[in-house]
């Protein structure tokens, strides 16, 4: 199964060109990449204290209770810090993100665009597929017309 | 300092360290402990307690040590795994065995052989587990090695603090003019800022200059009362305090990562311990994977402001001749590469005033920091020649 289509919650996201990568899930991330699946991105909201972190996250940071619930997130949010690696001749490698979703948690995702290598820029996830047809989030420029909602 | 130790450094190992073939992790921990031994006037008959931190290339270096060591009825045998913290762990562990009446004379050994000959720097530590679950979601993002992450937590701090890249560079330039006075450096050409600014990126913001190394090797070093050591052939470093610090951020909107690390409250820990002030502080052996973690730490123990780091080291403070010597055998970005053996190791040489050419010359109270994982594991030693 080769998957190489893009989806997205928000039909105004570009389409990035995919990589072939690998990618499974395991017993504690089967949840998770089933609501990737379906097109959003989860949060984990603990039960106990309502305090909202990754949706990767075992155990509550806040209170350690196990009692953790995935809820769709909006899948917007702005980067909390950003790098590039690079290749010996320079070339960039990968981009990676830690995105700060509206919601608080935090988001390891690959950056698509130059212009979201800065603290504070605004993105949006979509979904790219492995090799395996697991979903994963990249991020892509939040759409201006939610920008302009959010001002 | 009013408080007296009880516990104190006696003996110091270190074996050749860098691209040397042809050893094992574990016969790179049987040299150091040996040379340790020697180095304090004692033999191997004399331990009683071996503590043992192997690396992340150190598959045949566990608790069997001792017995190749051919050591017998120790009182303390043990692996220590807090990687970059381990240093100052095993040195806490030993003082507290000792003050407990567990044992009377510890050793505590680090060693890796992470290169091969055909083994680059750069993949000695590259992560090759699966990609799977939480961990595959960060390596699918552009997250393959530790570099990356160090990267991020730079980057994080840049922009809250408006640290700089030329801040960066000042540690590496004042690491490089200690390293040029410690023979045992093996990185020790002119360095300056502008090499620095043009040396090849490995993860923006962080410049080749920015990383440390990679050694084989390993060190040792010998803990007893401060009674015995005092008739022991080296000058005894004391144990004033120790303490760690594991934050556990969370991977949300309220972690500290890159803004604040475990020295500030391990260090605050250790003084109270000690019964100091940073200000008492006279030379600070910093572990430094990276220029980041060192500007980082100098501000969470409280050697500059929050934020201060680049001014700080670019005015020279830390430099030879400076106000706070920082790293005066170079650390790891410019001598060897030994977790946190690097900074204890120079701190013990410091200690004893055997520094040499990079002697400082106020060595009364002795800062050294580990850190290990991201940013995840500190500990705080405290250290002080005996008798002063």
């Amino acid at each position: 199964m080769k998957g190489q289509q893009v989806t997205s919650p928000d039909e105004s996201a570009p389409e990035t060109a995919v990589s072939e990568v690998s990618l499974t899930r395991d017993a504690h991330t089967a949840a998770l990449f089933d609501a990737m699946a379906s097109g959003h991105l989860p949060v984990a909201v603990c039960r106990d204290c309502e305090h909202v972190t990754a949706a990767t996250t075992l155990r509550c940071p806040a209170c350690t209770g196990d009692d953790l619930r995935l809820t769709p997130s909006t899948g917007r949010g702005a980067v909390a810090s950003w790098s590039t690696t690079h290749d010996r001749a320079g070339a960039v490698r990968t981009s990676p993100g830690i995105v700060e979703l509206d919601e608080g948690a935090f988001v390891f995702g690959a950056l698509t665009d130059p212009a979201l290598r800065r603290v504070g820029a605004r993105v949006q996830v979509a979904f790219r597929t492995s090799a395996e047809g697991e979903h994963y989030p990249v991020f892509v420029p939040e759409p201006l017309s939610t920008k302009e909602v959010r001002s | 300092m009013s408080k007296q130790a009880t516990e104190a450094i006696a003996g110091l190992g270190v074996t050749e360290m860098g691209r040397v073939y042809g050893h094992t992790a574990s016969d790179w921990a049987t040299e150091a402990v040996s040379l340790a031994v020697a180095d304090a006037g004692l033999s191997l008959r004399d331990l009683d307690g071996l503590l043992v931190n192997p690396g992340m290339s150190a598959p045949d270096l566990d608790i069997s040590l001792a017995g190749k060591l051919g050591l017998h009825d120790l009182g303390v045998l043990s692996l220590v795994q807090s990687y970059g913290a381990s240093a100052g762990a095993m040195l806490a562990y030993a003082s507290m065995a000792i003050r407990s009446g567990m044992a009377t004379t510890i050793a505590c050994v680090f060693a890796d052989n992470p290169l091969r000959e055909s083994t680059r720097a750069s993949d000695a530590y590259r992560r090759t587990s699966a990609v799977q679950g939480a961990s595959g979601l960060q390596i699918v993002s552009g997250l393959s090695d530790v570099t990356t992450y160090y990267a991020l937590a730079a980057q994080r701090h840049m922009a809250r603090f408006g640290t700089t890249s030329e801040d960066l560079g000042a540690i590496a330039v004042a690491q490089r003019q200690w390293a040029q006075l410690n023979p045992r450096a093996l990185m020790t050409d002119d360095l300056t800022i502008a090499q620095h600014q043009e040396s090849r990126m490995i993860a923006d913001p962080l410049h080749l200059y920015d990383c440390c190394m990679v050694s084989n090797g390993g060190v040792a070093f010998v803990v007893t009362s401060a009674e015995r050591a005092r008739d022991l052939a080296q000058p005894g470093v004391g144990v004033l305090g120790f303490a760690q610090c594991h934050p556990g951020y969370a991977n949300d909107a309220s972690s500290d990562f890159g803004l604040r690390s475990g020295a500030t409250v391990s260090g605050q820990r250790a003084l109270a311990m000690a019964g100091a002030r940073i200000e008492d502080v006279t030379v600070a052996e910093i572990y430094d994977c990276y220029t980041f973690t060192v500007a980082l730490s100098l501000e969470d123990y409280g050697f500059c402001a929050k934020g201060e780091a680049g001014p700080f080291t670019a005015s020279g403070a830390t430099a030879p001749g400076g106000s706070l010597p920082v790293n005066t055998g170079g650390g790891q970005l410019s001598s060897f590469y030994m977790w946190g053996m690097t900074p204890m190791s120079e701190a013990i040489i410091q200690g004893r005033g055997h520094g040499g050419a990079r002697q400082v010359e106020n060595n009364d109270l002795v800062l050294v920091s580990g850190n290990g994982g991201v940013l995840d594991h500190h500990a705080t030693a405290l250290l002080a020649p005996l008798d002063r």
